[in-house]
């Protein structure tokens, strides 16, 4: 059973972190929550962090220059082997085709339909599998 | 009377007969003549030719007697026919059995002496008879008897060569219609050109269409080589090895196009043919050009269109893209912050606030609902609608199972007869079924727990899909325009809801090829019927209680 210590956030909307870390907040999760606003950012985050620490990741789908996808692409050599980190997509409406891709890659776990809820961080956060 | 029998081979008979086409047909020169000889040589008042047909006996030509056709049973000729190697003479009728009571004897014409040949075919058929009759009970010499056969046999002449001449005349007439046939189909390659290439590659010959295409006079071509009128080195690469392979007995065909000196670009088939005599052997080669360039032109046409089509398609998908992604968005964060605000400020906000946030969080959740709507109905018209075999017994599992907290927070009852098994899309079906099932639901009367019924009949090429409840109703002013994008009949307070739900469904129906209509009687309830096409193909269940 793995207790999650820290919650990535990556999304470029800001009213959608704001949201969402009032509801991870109200769960009552007490790790450390961060907020990263781009995919690079993500990235550059993600390339010095460390990875042992149980950490879920919100990825949004829709971000400008490189969205979702493309960052889990590009950080699954980093994440391949860890069973620390959990991947999840985030969206605002999902596409027969965005499943598909998220099925292809195998470093992604699941979907979430925006907004995240109290209840289904509480959820993820008991059973992160 | 004796009649006599018919002759062993009488159907064989009555074949040749008819064959010759000779019953009933005008009289003729030269089968008068023969009567008139019989009548004269034989020195008798009448003279016949007979010939017996299945019940009666026909004269072709008659001297001396104005009936053109007497029964079988009473013609003396159907005992000739029976023994067709001689020539049958009966000389005083009265006092021969067969005939002494017969009709002919007894009354007019009154006949006592009868002698007939028996007119008989190269098979040994006797199709009648040359006979001479006379009133008078005499005989025939010797003479006059070979007379008589020599004039059966002229009659069989005539008939052999009557019928020969028909048979020409009909092949005649066979060979013209075909010539004809042939020469329409050329007239309509008249189009094309035409030229006529000899063994030495020199233009033999060229037709009207070559000479207006290229606008040259008929002495500038006929009669030069090829190789001088299309220049050498075009002759060399292109026209010659063309030539060659129909010189030796092959053909060619391609498409090219031809700079002519008015027409200018203009796109044609080009066809080499070899050209043989009478006796087969290639003398030449015939060279023909159909013009194609309006078939051409169309294509262009075609492919231009198609293009265009397929951009608008890829614009519409983005579209698509944009409005269920990014619009979706901004929504999202009105609906959520508007309820933090409600949440978290609520006791510290006036009660106008709280009311106004409460509007701000309901126009939001309305544009989610509306947007989810709109994808859908556009979507619809982008998808290629599916064919395959649906079963409509199991979506009304899976209908109901969707609905289930619709159906326990309203009490309902959803049930459903057999239904069919139709052609059509799985997904689709789906959604009129939940449409249907959660309006019957939706729209329920007061105090009374909705029940919703879905059956299913067959009539002539069409299912028709019922889904009937029992809630207020619709007024019958608008059983046709709730189909109708955003209709609404009930404000927002009575009833939610959007006014998509029965336009898809309409949508959905018409892609399938059917249609849906309505029916209600206000208070007591409504009943929607789906028509889906009934192909012979697909499987069908008759419904239990049809």
């Amino acid at each position: 059973m793995l207790k999650i210590e820290r919650i990535l956030l990556i999304d470029d909307n800001e009213a959608d972190n704001v949201y969402h870390q009032i509801m991870i907040e109200r769960s009552g999760f007490a790790g450390e929550v961060v907020v990263l606003e781009s995919g690079m950012e993500a990235l550059r985050y993600i390339e010095q962090a460390d990875l042992d620490l149980p950490t879920y990741v919100f990825l949004d789908i829709n971000m400008p220059m490189m969205d979702g996808f493309e960052l889990a692409e590009r950080v699954t050599p980093l994440l391949r082997d860890k069973r620390t980190v959990i991947l999840v997509m985030v969206t605002s409406s999902s596409s027969p085709d965005d499943r598909q891709r998220a099925d292809e890659l195998e470093i992604i776990h699941g979907f979430i339909t925006k907004p995240l809820t109290t209840e289904a961080v509480k959820d993820l956060l008991a059973d992160p599998f | 009377m004796h009649v006599a029998p018919k002759p062993a081979n009488e159907s064989q008979r009555l074949a040749a007969l008819h064959k010759f086409e000779i019953l009933d047909s005008l009289p003729s020169q030269a089968f008068d003549d023969i009567t008139l000889l019989a009548s004269t040589v034989c020195k008798a008042p009448i003279a016949l030719i007979s010939l017996v047909d299945a019940e009666r006996q026909w004269f072709k030509s008659r001297v001396g007697l104005d009936v053109a056709q007497t029964s079988r049973e009473m013609a003396f000729c159907s005992h000739a026919i029976l023994d067709p190697a001689r020539v049958m003479v009966v000389e005083d009728a009265a006092s021969d059995a067969r005939f002494h009571d017969n009709p002919l004897v007894r009354e007019a014409p009154d006949v006592r002496f009868y002698a007939g040949a028996p007119i008989v075919t190269d098979d040994g058929y006797a199709l009648g008879t040359v006979c001479v009759i006379d009133r008078e009970a005499r005989g025939l010499d010797a003479v006059q008897v070979e007379a008589l056969r020599a004039l059966s046999r002229l009659v069989v002449n005539l008939l052999e060569q009557d019928q020969q001449q028909r048979e020409r005349a009909r092949k005649a007439a066979d060979e013209a219609m075909r010539r004809t046939e042939r020469l329409t189909a050329i007239a309509t390659q008249a189009l094309d050109l035409k030229s006529f290439v000899d063994r030495d590659y020199i233009y033999r010959y060229v037709n009207q269409m070559y000479l207006d295409y290229w606008e040259r006079k008929r002495e500038d071509i006929e009669g030069k080589p090829v190789a001088e009128l299309v220049g050498e080195q075009a002759f060399i690469e292109m026209v010659k090895p063309h030539l060659d392979t129909a010189l030796g007995g092959g053909t060619v065909s391609y498409e090219g196009s031809f700079i002519f000196p008015t027409r200018g670009v203009t796109h044609a088939e080009v066809t080499y043919l070899p050209a043989r005599d009478a006796d087969g052997v290639i003398i030449g080669a015939v060279v023909r050009v159909h013009d194609i360039q309006r078939l051409k032109e169309r294509e262009e046409l075609l492919r231009a269109t198609v293009n265009m089509l397929e951009r608008k398609t890829m614009e519409q998908q983005r579209f698509i893209h944009i409005v269920s992604h990014d619009l979706r968005e901004p929504i999202n964060t009105i609906v959520n912050f508007s309820s933090l605000l409600s949440g978290e400020l609520g006791e510290d906000l006036s009660a106008a606030a709280r009311r106004y946030l409460r509007f701000v969080h309901g126009g939001g959740e309305r544009m989610k609902l509306l947007l989810d709507d709109l994808v859908h109905l556009i979507q619809l018209e982008n998808q290629a609608i599916d064919t395959r075999p649906v079963d409509l017994n199991r979506l009304m599992i899976e209908v109901p199972a969707d609905l289930a907290l619709a159906i326990a927070r309203a009490g309902a009852r959803v049930e459903c007869g057999l239904l069919p098994v139709v052609a059509g899309d799985d997904s689709m079906l789906r959604i009129v079924l939940q449409n249907l099932v959660a309006n019957g639901i939706k729209f329920a009367r007061k105090g009374v727990s909705p029940v919703v019924r879905v059956d299913a009949s067959a009539a002539g090429d069409w299912h028709e899909i019922t889904v009937r409840d029992n809630g207020v109703g619709i007024p019958a002013t608008h059983l046709d325009n709730i189909f109708d994008m955003f209709k609404r009949l009930h404000s927002r307070k009575e009833y939610e809801g959007t006014g998509l739900g029965l336009s898809i469904c309409r949508r959905i129906a018409e892609m399938h090829g059917g249609r849906i209509t309505a029916a209600s009687e206000p208070g007591l309830g409504s009943c929607f019927t789906l028509y889906l096409p009934a192909p012979r193909a697909a499987q069908t269940l008759e419904s239990i209680d049809a």
